[in-house]
């Protein structure tokens, strides 16, 4: 199914996701260019938060684009959100990075977030722009409490398990889950408020 | 577990954040294609992204861009391989003509051209590869301090490993070429050593899955090499 011109402009931000991707699949260097300079400063940020490493999240960000152009020609356009997509693989990227280098050549092997594939292969309910959330979600967090705020970061930047977690807090594991779960809550929320817009 | 409980830990699945028991109902469910769990995922999927509004904004430095555009731009291709192969061909009759002339130093300019030769085995594999139209092509490392290079890889053809600044071995160790499969364990793809320059071409001739490929990797070995990787790998390239 194919959105009509006035939808397409109502989406700016995936319709030219759409572009982008099209371009990547077409080898266009100008296409990589403009996914750089779209995502280039977020994926950064997040490399650079994780790996705490100015260096080793430069060279994790040519990684990350290099492989964006290798793998376009898997992503499909219409299905996928191509934001998202790159966003998640920059976060496994670095934190397999911090890991060690044993675990490292594990986790390669059988990643431990789900969240390439998914970003693939689902096909969008409302191809919301991912820049728009991430902007939302910085906002909303702000009104969380230090414990829920604590435990988001714990499970987005170092990669912990719900059980890690408490282990790492000195908690009981269903506190954590609570704060978790309210927290996440509010990020849904406000992600889907942006959504219905 | 009933949806409206999965509800809230979708976002935590995709952040790999769950038990594992919880992580299996939901595996169970996309196994299923259970399209309520797909839709579902695919939201949590955004807002688990959209999470990286949550790191400080920093630009990364302006070089950067310039040097990821550069390595996707034209670059010596498959005509450069060909006229290598060219040259080596040349290079051999001109030592087996140097032969006929030159007697006494026969030995030495017969384990020349036999080394020659082997070189031209190895590059004319290289070019079967490289030729093969399914063949993919997979870069790695840009950084001029770490090893850098390309991978390709044909499903009828085998591997071909290009690296720049590898490691230098010792006498009794050896660099060894991993196939990594989505599922299962390391396959051995060959033995190889870098040369002076930390330069080496490497081709294992087997037929590939690529379907089932998820990386190939690099690691040292023993100097016989190993059936199973016995040290960290100090490069794993993501082909899938
Ligand atoms: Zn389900």
């Amino acid at each position: 199914m194919r959105a009509g011109p006035l939808l397409l402009d109502m989406r700016k931000d995936s319709s030219a996701d759409g572009e982008l991707v099209e371009g990547l699949r077409r080898r266009d260097a100008d296409a990589l260019a403009a996914a750089y300079d779209r995502y280039g400063t977020l994926a950064y940020s997040i490399l650079l938060r994780i790996t705490r490493d100015q260096s080793v999240a430069e060279d994790l960000l040519q990684e990350l684009f290099l492989r964006v152009w290798n793998r376009a020609r898997d992503f499909d356009p219409e299905k996928g959100a191509f934001g998202v997509w790159l966003l998640s693989i920059a976060r496994n990227m670095a934190i397999d990075h911090v890991r060690s280098a044993s675990a490292r050549f594990q986790s390669r092997v059988r990643p431990f977030a789900p969240s390439d594939q998914i970003a693939l292969s689902y096909k969008p309910r409302d191809p919301e722009s991912v820049l728009d959330s991430a902007k939302a979600i910085k906002s909303a967090f702000s009104g969380l409490t230090a414990n829920q705020k604590k435990v988001l970061e714990l499970a987005y930047f170092e990669g912990l398990s719900q059980t890690e977690i408490a282990a790492h807090l000195q908690e009981p594991l269903g506190t954590v889950k609570s704060w978790m779960r309210s927290g996440m809550e509010r990020l849904r929320a406000v992600v889907k408020a942006g959504a219905s817009k | 577990m009933t949806h409206s409980e999965m509800d809230e830990l979708y976002e935590l699945y995709v952040l790999g954040a769950l038990e594992p028991e919880a992580a299996q109902q939901i595996d169970r469910h996309l196994g299923d294609q259970c399209d309520y769990c797909l839709q579902h995922l695919r939201d949590a999927a955004l807002v688990a992204s959209a999470m990286s509004g949550l790191a400080e904004p920093v630009k990364p430095p302006g070089r950067l861009r310039k040097k990821i555009l550069e390595t996707v731009t034209p670059r010596p291709s498959l005509a450069n391989w060909k006229f290598a192969v060219g040259s080596l061909l040349a290079a051999c009759i001109v030592l087996s003509a140097a032969l006929l002339w030159q007697r006494s130093t026969a030995q030495s300019l017969r384990e020349q051209v036999a080394g020659l030769a082997h070189e031209r085995d190895e590059l004319r594999s290289v070019v079967d590869v490289l030729s093969r139209p399914d063949t993919k092509e997979v870069r790695f490392g840009l950084a001029d301090n770490k090893p850098h290079g390309r991978v390709f890889v044909s499903p009828s053809g085998g591997v071909v490993f290009v690296g720049s600044n590898l490691p230098q071995v010792s006498s009794d160790q050896t660099l060894e070429l991993w196939v990594i499969p989505a599922t299962g364990d390391p396959q051995p793809a060959g033995l190889f050593r870098a040369g002076a320059g930390g330069d080496s071409v490497h081709v294992w001739q087997q037929p590939v899955n690529l379907a089932q490929l998820h990386a190939v990797a690099v690691t040292i070995e023993p100097e016989r090499g190993s059936q199973k990787p016995t040290t960290p790998p100090f490069l794993i390239v993501p082909v899938a």
